[in-house]
């Protein structure tokens, strides 16, 4: 358990509540002066780097996630580094490689040259285009917050956040995300079209970059916020209903839907539940609760599940997605939770 | 909100918990009482129809089977537990006290709360700063409520049509019983009174049978009727079987002495020994107390005739067609030895052997010897035949006890008795079986008419009948509405334009010939 924020506002819960809510909505509106519409996913990316979680957002492109991830930094007062990843980026261009370099004495030595990977937030552009090889550089790095190269690890700066993208469209020269990478992320989020009326709002602002975006929290802030989701007790009930939740996606539990049953191949791994609670922590927290609720587990079940739920060709056959599929499996949890209040 | 200095201690990082002065849920009370009355709602109906499905089926056995007494006393009480245990039922679940997550989750999905109580309820005991301060939001929020407004508790039009039909089966079941009580409590009644009827009746019949044999000097009836006693402890044991053999036994005893009586009597003989004895001067009421066949009579007259006989031996007495006599007299005489009554067959021969003489008169003394033979013969069949008419009697009374005891009404069987039989045809006291007297001659005093005429179109028949044909308050009370309604259908039958005025004319007269006499009216 994470002790409670050591800041000197946080001296009660409420207080703790209060000032998570404040600084939550003052980073969800400057994020939002600088992008139209898109509130969901705002909230959500939000929410993931509160949780100090990673975040695959997929999308068309044009939609502004080069923005969000932009300005989400800029906000912060973060370093930002954004790395297009290409079917030739190699590891060493992403985590850094070691130079051989002389010095005016003609002694040679070996200095570490880090990568792009060495900022807080990471924006990989179209991370499906990258090697396998390639997108496994990250894992270390989004799991554990560190590299290792030539041997020797080390850190990355705190908070680290990777933000990647991916092109659901073009198929054709890309390598899909393996299941342990996308298991890494904490949200995948899905980039919607927008309305008109967001649409008519986007040809009225200035060109991308054209304006500059004050920070309105530190990279401290954002831990005490984490830690303060984090201090938000769960009880014992909604830790099994979060288990039950996740189980629900495998095919072979009793508590798994006929439609998991028929269109899952795999489903979502213990590490989703970890996500789906901390998830909900901040969901219950934004809403000023000092516990969690079913139905923040519930808000959160969505961008926590459907990137880890592994779909069968049958699925794909009948059109199928996993947010389908999470609808059902909601709604039987929905169902049994009702029941136990009977 | 202020916490307390130690919350806010707890919160900081390093105080432990404390101990709360707070019920686990706020308003724990009310929306205890109100999930108790939910749950006693929701148990109300399947109990409700239950009680009501067993009062159908008591309802339809009591209505279908009308069960005796005691399986009614076993009904009631089967219907009192049934209704016994639905309440107690009923009043398990409402003490019923729930787990406090199971409330929880009930209050929480009831006032949309997401998991507030439920979370408190569950609450994890480190985080002490946290639970007060959801603890004071949730109470806070719930101040407020009203929980009968907030947690409405309904009771579903189902459980009370369901309730209402099972209490009017209930009332309906109490009130076919208590018919059907009170008509077995009167049928008991009647039966006790049958029962002490028969009592009565068989106490009656052995007093009389015990009067008997006081009164009688016939050594046999009087053996027979003593034994007649354990008959009278069959009835007190109340052993039917045992009585009824007892009856059969008495009876059968009665009936050969009865047969004994008819085939060793002289009755057969007595005609014809009247015819003989006639034509002897001075044994014309001998001759008729025999045509009668009254022996106690015969042996009267006979006794009688011998203190004249004796009075005066010397006379001579007058015989009629000796020869004829003398020959009919030996006749009778071999009858009687072979019937086996010699001293008759000896004293008829005497007779025999004197109007055998040819004589216009016999002297009286030869007659004496044979008169008292006569008299002493006469006064034995007088006491075998009361023998027989006493057994006869007895067996009538068996018969009548015997079907008292199967039920059967009892003016329909009247009594007789042998202590008055048993005195003689003397006035007063003789008896002819019918206690209550003859039926009356009432029903054969009515007589049936028939009127035939014909009315409109066709042919008809209207079919009358009258009252009695005798005089007095019967007719007057049913003459003149006969009447009348005669004069209603004449009128009819002559205001019809169909009717030929030849018959209205018929009709007419008639109808003035049968108009009562003023008196009657």
């Amino acid at each position: 358990m994470i002790e409670a924020p050591p800041s000197s506002a946080a001296s009660s819960p409420e207080a703790a509540i209060a000032l998570f809510q404040q600084r939550f909505q003052t980073l969800e509106e400057a994020i939002s002066r600088s992008m139209v519409g898109q509130e969901e996913v705002i909230r959500y990316a939000v929410m993931a780097m509160v949780a100090g979680g990673h975040v695959l957002l997929e999308g068309v492109p044009g939609l502004g996630k080069t923005l969000l991830v932009k300005t989400i930094a800029s906000a912060l007062h973060l370093k930002f580094q954004r790395v297009q990843f290409t079917p030739d980026l190699m590891p060493s261009d992403l985590l850094g490689s070691t130079l051989l370099l002389e010095d005016g004495r003609g002694q040679h030595q070996f200095r570490y040259e880090p990568g792009p990977i060495f900022c807080n937030v990471l924006l990989g552009d179209e991370i499906n285009r990258a090697t396998p090889k390639t997108q496994s550089a990250l894992l270390e790095a989004m799991q554990e917050g560190q590299v290792t190269v030539g041997g020797e690890t080390r850190p990355l700066p705190q908070p680290f956040f990777v933000l990647a993208t991916q092109n659901p469209l073009e198929m054709e020269g890309t390598y899909p995300l393996p299941e342990a990478q996308m298991d890494r992320f904490f949200f995948q989020l899905l980039v919607p079209y927008p309305g008109e009326e967001e649409f008519t709002r986007i040809l009225e602002l200035p060109p991308a970059g054209s304006g500059t975006m004050p920070a309105v929290l530190t990279g401290e802030d954002l831990l005490e916020m984490r830690a303060t989701a984090a201090a938000l007790p769960a009880t014992a009930t909604l830790r099994q209903r979060a288990v039950r939740l996740v189980m629900a996606t495998h095919p072979g539990s009793p508590y798994a839907t006929p439609e998991v049953k028929r269109y899952v191949r795999y489903g979502a791994s213990p590490r989703a539940g970890q996500a789906c609670l901390a998830a909900a922590r901040i969901v219950a927290a934004l809403k000023g609760r000092f516990h969690v609720a079913s139905e923040d587990l519930a808000a959160v079940a969505h961008p926590v599940l459907r990137h880890r739920m592994m779909l069968n060709f049958e699925a794909q056959a009948d059109g199928l997605t996993a947010d389908a599929v999470l609808d059902g499996v909601l709604s039987a949890c929905r169902d049994q939770w009702a029941k136990e209040a009977e | 909100m202020h916490l307390p200095p130690e919350v806010e201690k707890v919160i900081s990082g390093g105080e432990p918990e404390r101990e709360m002065n707070h019920p686990p849920l706020p308003g724990l009370v009310e929306w205890l009482g109100r999930w108790q009355k939910e749950r006693l709602v929701r148990a109300a109906l399947p109990v409700a129809r239950a009680l009501g499905l067993a009062m159908l089926l008591f309802l339809a056995v009591l209505v279908i089977f009308s069960p005796p007494r005691p399986l009614l006393v076993a009904m009631a009480i089967a219907v009192a537990v049934c209704w016994m245990a639905a309440i107690g039922f009923l009043g398990a679940v409402y003490r019923r006290r729930p787990p406090p997550g199971v409330l929880a989750r009930r209050v929480d999905a009831i006032l949309n709360l997401p998991d507030d109580l439920l979370a408190l309820a569950e609450w994890p005991a480190q985080e002490e700063a946290w639970h007060r301060a959801s603890w004071q939001r949730s109470h806070d929020r719930l101040a407020t409520l009203d929980a009968r407004t907030a947690w409405p508790v309904p009771i579903p039009r189902p459980t009370l049509l369901t309730g209402a039909a099972t209490l009017l089966l209930t009332l309906g079941i109490g009130a076919v019983g208590w018919v059907q009580w009170q008509k077995q409590t009167a049928a008991l009644a009647r039966e006790g009174a049958a029962r002490q009827e028969r009592q009565a009746l068989s106490l009656e019949l052995f007093e009389d049978w015990k009067g008997f044999v006081e009164l009688t000097d016939d050594t046999e009836l009087k053996q027979l009727f003593t034994e007649a006693a354990r008959l009278q402890e069959a009835l007190q044991a109340r052993d039917p079987m045992e009585a009824m053999l007892e009856m059969n036994r008495i009876d059968e005893a009665m009936a050969a002495m009865e047969s004994a009586v008819r085939s060793d009597g002289i009755s057969s003989q007595a005609e014809a020994m009247a015819e003989v004895l006639e034509a002897f001067e001075g044994m014309g009421a001998l001759g008729a107390a025999l045509r009668r066949g009254d022996f106690d009579a015969a042996a009267r007259e006979a006794g009688e005739r011998v203190s004249q006989l004796e009075s005066e031996p010397d006379a001579r007495a007058a015989l009629r067609r000796d020869a004829a006599v003398a020959e009919m007299l030996a006749t009778q005489s071999l009858a009687a030895r072979r019937n086996g009554h010699g001293n008759l067959s000896r004293a008829l021969e005497q007779l025999a052997a004197t109007a055998g003489a040819k004589k216009e008169s016999i002297p009286q003394r030869d007659l004496v010897a044979p008169t008292k033979t006569l008299r002493n013969e006469f006064a034995q069949e007088a006491r075998r035949q009361n023998r027989g008419r006493m057994a006869g009697l007895a067996r009538q009374q068996l018969e009548t006890l015997r079907r008292r005891l199967t039920g059967e009404n009892p003016r329909e069987n009247p009594f007789p008795s042998l202590c008055l039989a048993c005195n003689g045809p003397q006035p007063g006291s003789g008896t002819t079986g019918q206690a209550q007297g003859e039926a009356t001659r009432l029903a054969e005093a009515t007589r049936e008419e028939a009127l035939t005429g014909t009315i409109g179109e066709g042919e008809s028949e209207t079919g009358t009948l009258s009252a009695s044909s005798g005089s007095g308050a019967v007719q007057a009370a049913t003459k003149p509405t006969r009447f009348s309604d005669y004069v209603e259908l004449s009128r009819k039958a002559v205001a019809d334009e169909n009717l030929p005025l030849a018959h209205r004319r018929v009709i007419r007269t008639y109808f003035e010939r049968i108009r009562p006499l003023p008196h009657h009216d």
